[in-house]
């Protein structure tokens, strides 16, 4: 009952975010060439390093390339749901409106986290997704459906934790109000899933697995396309995954205690 | 020209302005670090224990941290300004002032520029001080000709910047142009690798194009890679297109405020 009523939210929500676009056709074009020469710059820059060596961290030119893709793929979810809905909610907490959101009828971290889409932004991930199978193209590889199976997982995964872990960034703001350019922080981290986690010295291998799981975001995924995977990091990203959703859960939670609105 | 009041001024209201945004300019300095960054880390692992086109890990390492003084030192905000000046109307109010309103644009640079040196420079000797092998080797004699080339730098970056913010007189997809160009300026100023590194026909390119005259060409002089007469080449080379890009801003400036129509009152 309550899945049926949130399903039918979603639907709504959707709709009413495409009607609001179909206002602004060109920004859909001016997106698509902006992505499209994204993906040329990370093409020019593969191929100067490839020009240089057969390997990055280990990782083959097919392999990295599909590393690429995920990593598209994901940036492309975070800018059609995460940036639009984070974005605007610490709005919400500034300015006190957040108070139309808790007086409404349904969880209020489902509504800040899901109310607005930027639906141009989808095609980076469609974008993403050719890259990786342009990856495993020049690979000569055909993954089988369980490999199919545990990427989708992985990917799954590695978006919960993005999302976690750039919610509880954005919760902070019920204590700090000022915390719009937290989220740099975050694209910093993320900048560095660009690369096998392998590329880096291990003690940064260990931060960006165990502290920041940036290696849960973009390495392991692709190492399930690529052959690489082992039972050990796909359980531990899984895992990390429930883990960072609970804990943000339980902070939202907490922060919305602390809520006192707005001056008024 | 400025006078001396008139500047004092306005250099004390932007450093003022400055003052008040510090914490916001220091945390996305940082960000801006995470991709140069990233870059060295792949080049490390590239270079592995040898070499990769003359370069090993410690040059990369001395490299990318000249990239990263030299970029900071460069870059410009100027585009969106100007863009959002001409697309709200905004810029009337400084059409109306007795000063070219470019001269906002140059004192409000040079203060964060000035804010931004005054943290990197000695960060810069610090770490050289605590980790001797990554001391930027600049010899000190050329310690005068390096801050000219950021100088010629950072006024030719300026006026890119300039210039592409003001294609918005005509169009309102400037700030698109501007991406773009900052795109080539990606590889052909040196940011993502030496331009010595790439192929050769896109160094060669790359050295008669004002992107190098922006990033690259200080960075080698920073890291002792340009001395002698590469040096007074790339002085030159600066030098000229700081003229070009001066007149080119100057004939664009004087025909966008005849286009220019201000909306709203």
């Amino acid at each position: 009952m309550k899945m049926r009523k949130y399903g039918r939210l979603l639907a709504t929500f959707f709709r009413a975010c495409i009607v609001m676009e179909l206002e602004y056709r060109a920004h859909f074009w001016a997106n698509v060439v902006q992505t499209l020469m994204q993906l040329g710059i990370v093409l020019l820059t593969l191929s100067l390093f490839f020009a240089h060596t057969r390997a990055i961290g280990g990782w083959s030119f097919w392999e990295v390339l599909v590393l690429l893709g995920v990593f598209t793929t994901l940036s492309g979810f975070v800018e059609f749901f995460l940036r639009p809905n984070l974005g605007k909610m610490v709005e919400y907490i500034q300015q006190g409106t957040l108070d139309f959101v808790l007086t409404k009828p349904v969880d209020s971290q489902f509504f800040i986290s899901f109310r607005y889409f930027a639906f141009f932004k989808g095609i980076d991930v469609l974008l993403g997704l050719a890259t990786i199978g342009a990856g495993l193209a020049i690979g000569g590889q055909t993954p089988g459906a369980a490999a199919l199976l545990y990427f989708g997982a992985l990917l799954l995964a590695a978006l919960a934790i993005i999302y976690s872990i750039w919610l509880a960034l954005m919760t902070t703001a019920f204590w700090f109000v000022r915390v719009d350019n937290l989220h740099m922080f975050f694209h910093s981290f993320f900048e560095a899933g660009r690369y096998p986690v392998t590329v880096y010295r291990p003690w940064l291998r260990f931060l960006l697995t165990y502290v920041v799981p940036i290696a849960f975001i973009t390495t392991v995924p692709s190492a399930s396309l690529t052959g690489r995977l082992d039972a050990g990091s796909a359980g531990s990203a899984l895992v990390a995954a429930a883990f960072f959703l609970a804990l943000t859960r339980w902070f939202w939670r907490r922060a919305l205690r602390y809520y006192t609105s707005a001056s008024s | 020209m400025l006078s001396r009041r008139r500047a004092w001024v306005l250099f004390r209201t932007n450093w003022y302005k400055m003052m008040e945004y510090r914490a916001e300019a220091v945390i996305w300095m940082l960000a801006a670090f995470a991709q140069p960054l990233v870059t060295l880390a792949v080049w490390i692992s590239v270079a592995g224990q040898g070499s990769v086109g003359g370069y090993t890990r410690v040059d990369f390492i001395h490299y990318f941290l000249a990239v990263m003084f030299v970029e900071r030192m460069t870059r410009s905000w100027v585009t969106w300004e100007l863009e959002y000046q001409v697309r709200m109307g905004v810029l009337s109010a400084y059409l109306v002032r007795p000063i070219d309103p470019i001269w906002h644009h140059v004192v409000e640079n040079l203060v964060y520029k000035l804010f931004f040196a005054a943290i990197l420079a000695p960060a810069l000797v610090g770490v050289g001080l605590l980790w001797p092998s990554l001391r930027i080797p600049l010899e000190p004699a050329l310690l005068p000709a390096f801050v000219l080339s950021v100088l010629l730098a950072l006024q030719i970056r300026f006026l890119m910047c300039y210039i592409l913010g003001s294609l918005a007189f005509w169009t309102t997809q400037s700030l698109s142009a501007f991406y773009l160009v900052d795109t080539v300026m990606y590889f052909l100023g040196g940011r993502i690798a030496p331009l010595s590194i790439m192929p050769p026909l896109v160094a060669e390119l790359a050295r008669w194009m004002p992107f190098r005259a922006m990033i690259a060409f200080p960075v080698e002089v920073m890291i002792g890679r340009a001395d002698g007469a590469a040096l007074i080449e790339g002085l030159l080379l600066q030098a000229a297109w700081l003229l070009v890009f001066i007149v080119l801003r100057r004939v664009l400036w004087q025909a966008g405020r005849k286009v220019y129509g201000a909306v709203g009152g």
